[in-house]
Order: structure tokens, then sequence, then C-alpha cells
């Protein structure tokens, strides 16, 4: 018996309200019930429920009419009388279904001189349009490129929807500059620590000094048959770098010292206008200080206030290991800066010199773990 | 007498009744909506009248286009233009 869809009708019939109890008891849920006439009531059922209550009702004597179905109702007696639209319908579907399952379109880019190649290896493995997708190896295509067609640097195969894509880097496209930074070079000099390679040839070992630019990774590796095959080098090189901090300290030092005297000026301001009420000091070597008090309220007038405190230049010495300890700091972290505060610091020394009595020079030398590998720039 | 000693104890205990003495729920939403839970059966139906039998009675729900939105064993939903109820 059908549980989803409605079926709509009407009951005729002494005591509606006996009938509506009988159904309840029953288990037969009514839906929507109005009350007609003293005579007939109009509900909705489902059509399990519909066939139920026309059991009884047939049996104790109310009549049932009905008069609408709805829902999977309506839509079963319709497939019912119409068998051929149905499995029209259901066909079609059927037949998006395997549509949309089949490879269509082939795209192949990047081939360049090999485009026929991967034709011949795509027709080979059963690649065409209309070919039923779940049947076509994207994995087996692509390592057939890989295997048979050296010349072919880096292959991508995958499948898209309806389309088969296939990707291709040759290897004169890679040799050409293509691709930025085939090589990796030194970024700066120093002696190689280590070297870790994951694409490419490595040129230099641990303990070799080498220099800015050189090359330590080289773009191409070696294939079967001794065929040099071109790649983007990568890999890691960390070398031992030297890197310098310079700092001067002089040991006698200027500073301004006040003598007492000072002179305060009032000025009255207005956007367009000034007007000082005292005038301004002679003093030959001062500090000023001023401020600004809004004394027009919403008015745009201001009082300026400027307090002049005359200074004279004192010379001062410093103590020579305190000047030393000053150089030596500020020298350190001028080298710290070069070098990245994150470095691994394996060596750090400081040389000084005292320049004519004037002050003391400091020369800081860190020598860290850095990461030296750059790609190289064009081809 | 026994029954009125039940509700008594159900009532002291915290209990729900309308679990325990299968008492009528009736949950009005605003004047359009209501829904009765625990019903013994219809009584009188009409578009301006409608009585319910329960365990506390007779519930009459007067007002107007009275529909029974459904109908179950239990349970009913009356929708309409809800008037006056009285129990």
């Amino acid at each position: 018996m059908d549980k989803f869809g409605r079926v709509d009708f009407q009951v005729e019939g002494l005591s509606m309200e006996r009938l509506l109890n009988q159904c309840a008891q029953a288990g037969v849920r009514l839906f929507d019930v109005r009350r007609r006439s003293v005579r007939a009531v109009s509900a909705s059922a489902s059509p399990a429920d519909y066939e139920a209550l026309r059991a009884f009702a047939a049996e104790r004597g109310w009549r049932v009419t009905t008069k609408r179905n709805a829902g999977v109702t309506r839509l079963k007696r319709l497939t019912r009388s119409r068998a051929l639209l149905a499995f029209g319908v259901t066909a079609f579907m059927a037949l998006c279904w395997y549509a949309s399952m089949c490879l269509w379109f082939i795209d192949v880019s990047g081939a360049g001189a090999y485009e026929a190649e991967v034709m011949r290896i795509l027709a080979a493995q059963g690649a065409r349009p209309g070919r039923f997708a779940p049947l076509i190896s994207a994995s087996e295509i692509q390592r057939q490129i890989e295997t048979e067609l050296p010349g072919v640097s880096w292959t991508g195969v995958y499948k898209s929807g309806v389309r088969l894509h296939v990707q291709c880097v040759t290897a004169d496209a890679a040799r050409s500059g293509g691709t930025a930074g085939k090589n990796i070079v030194a970024s700066r000099d120093g002696v190689v620590h280590t070297v870790v390679c994951r694409a490419g040839t490595p040129k230099v070992k641990p303990g070799d000094t080498v220099r800015a630019g050189d090359v330590m990774i080289a773009g191409y590796e070696r294939g079967p048959n001794d065929v040099s095959v071109a790649v983007r080098a990568e890999g890691s090189v960390v070398a031992r770098v030297w890197h310098t901090g310079e700092a001067f300290v002089a040991l006698s030092a200027e500073r301004a010292e006040p003598t007492g005297k000072t002179c305060v000026r009032r000025i009255l301001c207005t956007p367009d206008w000034r007007y000082a009420f005292e005038t301004a000091p002679d003093y030959i070597q001062y500090e000023k200080e001023t401020g600004t008090l809004p004394v027009g309220g919403a008015l745009p007038v201001w009082v300026e206030k400027e307090i002049y405190r005359e200074t004279k230049t004192v010379a001062e010495t410093r103590g020579a290991d305190e000047v030393k300890t000053e150089a030596g700091v500020a020298a350190m972290r001028a080298a710290r800066e070069k070098a990245g505060w994150d470095a691994e610091i394996i060596d750090k020394w400081i040389d000084y010199s005292m320049i004519q009595e004037e002050g003391y020079r400091a020369t800081a030398v860190l020598e860290t773990l850095s990461e030296i590998a750059r790609p190289s720039e064009g081809s | 007498m026994a029954r009125e000693l039940f509700r008594r104890m159900v009532c002291a205990a915290g209990l729900p009744e309308d679990v325990m003495l299968g008492m009528p729920r009736m949950v009005l939403c605003g004047g359009r909506r209501m829904l009765m839970e625990n019903h013994q059966g219809i009584v009188e139906y009409g578009p301006e009248r409608l009585r319910v039998k329960t365990a506390a009675g007779v519930v009459i729900v007067e007002g107007e286009d009275l529909t029974l939105a459904s109908l179950g064993e239990t349970d009913l939903m009356v929708t309409g233009e809800i008037r006056r109820i009285e129990l």
C-alpha cells in the first residue's frame, strides 16, 4: 500500500462524528477535515489510510467519493496510464547520466613537437571522445608518456568532468627559460656545511668555498642511457657565513646644561593673526617648550605659550671602559641585524681599536650557519 | 474516588498529569490554531462548533470556519477563527 501521496475525498452519510471517531480508533489519520453539510464531510488521507477508510465505510453505509489524487499517488496513476512516457523519461535520464560519465573532450597542452606522440599514446590507451571515463586510467597515460617520451620533462594527466586534460612541459621549454630559477646558486660567500639536493645535480660538497653567484645545484639530471634531462633544481645549501658590524663611540660627549634663566612668552592667535605679548629672548642657546591654551571656546582663538630655557654646552669625558663596552654592544647589534635575529650563531668575536684618543671603534664578527641557496634568474 | 486519590498522588509527586492520568493537553497559538492531545473522540463537529470528549470532560470550541487540520487517535488540530474555548 502507498504511504506517500494524498487522496482528497468526500464522505456522505449519517453520523459524521461517528465516522471521524472510528477513523481515529482505526488509526486512520485524516487531514483538512471540513464539514460540508449535515451529511457530508471532506478530508484528505494517505492512500493506505484511504483504502482502510473505504473498507469500513462501505460496511457501515457511508458513501466515499474520491475527488482528487495528489503527490506520489497522482504521479503513480499518471505513469500507470502512460507507461511509455514513464519509460521514455527514465531512459532519457539514464542516457543523460551515461553521457555525463563519458569523456567528450581531450585537451593536450604544452606538448610542442611531441603532440603527435602524445596523441598516439592516448589512442593506444583508448582515450577518445565518447569513451566511458572509468575505463580510462589517467595515471597509466601519464606513466606511458613519461616512459616513452624522455623529451617531455613533466606530464600531468587528469580528468575533469567530461574533459581529459594532458599537460606537458618539454625539455626544450624548460631549457629555454620557460620556467625561471633553473639552477640553484649561492646568495653570498661562505663555506658549504650541508647540501640537500631534491632535484638537479649538486656541484658542491661540504667544505667547499663558494662565492655569491656560484652554481651549487645544476638544473639537469642524468636520465636512462646517459641522456641529460633538464629539470628545475631544488634543494637547500647551508653554509658558514660571516657577518660584520661596526660601531664608533666617542670618549668625550657634549651635552646641553641649563643655566637657570627662563623666559615665558605668550602669543594670542587666530587663524589669520598673531599678537605676542612679550618679545623672544636673545639666548644664544636654549631649549623651547610650547603649549596651546584654547581660550576662545567655540571661537577660533587660542594662546600659545612658549617657555625658553637658556642652556650651555658642556663637554663631558666618559670612562674608557664604558665607551669600549658600549662600542662593542653597538657593533654586535649591527652584526646581528645583518645576520638575522633567528640565525644560528656558531662563533662571534669583537675587535677594538682606539682612534687617536677620540673614541673606540668596535668591529663585531658573527659566524652563522645560514641557508644560502637561491634560484638563479634567467636561463 | 480511587481516581481522585491517584490524581492527588500524581500531583504531589510532580508527575505530568497528561501522561499519567490521560488529561487533555491543549496548546493554543493565537486565535487560529489549537492542538489538543489525549482526546477521547469527537462529540460534535461543525464549521462553528466543535465538541471533543476528554478525561476532564467535554471541551467546547466555538468560532468560525473551524477545520480539523489533523485528526488522529489521540490528537487533533483545529484551525480557523477560534473565539471561545470552554471546559
